[in-house]
């Protein structure tokens, strides 16, 4: 097995773009879902749950967007 | 031959299936272990990009299991405790590499598993409390978990390491506090004793 498998600028575009791409799905998508339980009942253990989970993913997905940005000089 | 039993969705609550321990989505997770060693020789090498590529495999043979499990109906409260042992051995040990080669940084690391023990400690405890084989279902761990297999890629590409290893260890905390509530002090549903 050689090394590198790619040159250094594809590698930094790769790791951006899978990193960016699955952030950026995952902090709409939990929002989304987040939206939809703005009227569920919050004393239920599970929606109560879920609305942390999806909550946590929204930061997660900012974070992930957030880091792409400042590894490219961005922000 | 152990086998679990789990109940299935049924017009007849009293039906149950038969899962052995020894189907293809198992094998799929227990998969995972062999992307260990070829890790350790890309570290040990250098090979940034190798490196990078087995944890890749290694986090997408997380999310086929759980579809092979889907496609051959084999899903199993034995095997959703297999899934989070195998992320908790894989992704630990690799983090330790990183570690080790001086990849990443050795403070949150050291928290991060910490904080992965205590989750494990809380969850055995949960079992325990329902009375059988049961696995916490958090909606915020599973995110968090596949943020951990991230952290070892960006430590393998060397793509802002310090930012998102600092920044996942308040996540962590706050989810471990949140669950261990859940998990300690909130009534389990359908327990045994």
């Amino acid at each position: 097995m050689s090394d590198p498998l790619v040159s250094d600028v594809v590698f930094k575009w790769a790791g951006t773009i899978i990193t960016g791409s699955v952030a950026g799905t995952w902090l709409i998508y939990d929002a989304y879902k987040l939206l939809r339980l703005a009227k569920a009942d919050g004393t239920d253990p599970t929606v109560h749950d879920k609305r942390f989970g999806y909550s946590i993913g929204v930061l997660i997905g900012f974070i992930g967007v957030w880091g792409c940005l400042r590894f490219h000089g961005v922000v | 031959m152990v086998s679990t039993v789990v109940p299935i969705p049924s017009s007849t609550p009293v039906e149950k299936k038969i899962v052995s321990p020894y189907n293809p989505a198992n094998a799929v997770t227990a998969s995972r272990f062999f992307c260990l060693p070829f890790f350790v020789w890309a570290v040990h090498n250098d090979h940034r990009q190798w490196a990078t590529l087995f944890i890749i495999i290694c986090g997408l043979l997380d999310k086929v299991d759980g579809l092979v499990a889907k496609i051959f109906d084999c899903r199993s409260a034995f095997g959703e405790m297999f899934d989070a042992i195998t992320d908790g051995i894989c992704y630990g040990f690799c983090l330790i590499i990183c570690v080790a080669y001086g990849w990443a940084p050795v403070i949150p690391v050291v928290l991060i598993l910490f904080l992965g023990i205590v989750n494990t400690a809380l969850r055995g405890i949960y079992a325990k409390r329902a009375g059988r084989t049961v696995n916490y279902k958090s909606y915020a761990m599973e995110r968090i978990v596949a943020y951990t297999g991230y952290l070892i890629g960006f430590a393998t590409a060397d793509m802002e390491v310090a930012f998102y290893f600092w920044l996942f260890l308040p996540l962590m905390t706050v989810i471990v506090i949140h669950d261990a509530k859940r998990m300690l002090i909130d009534a389990v549903p359908g327990a045994t004793r």
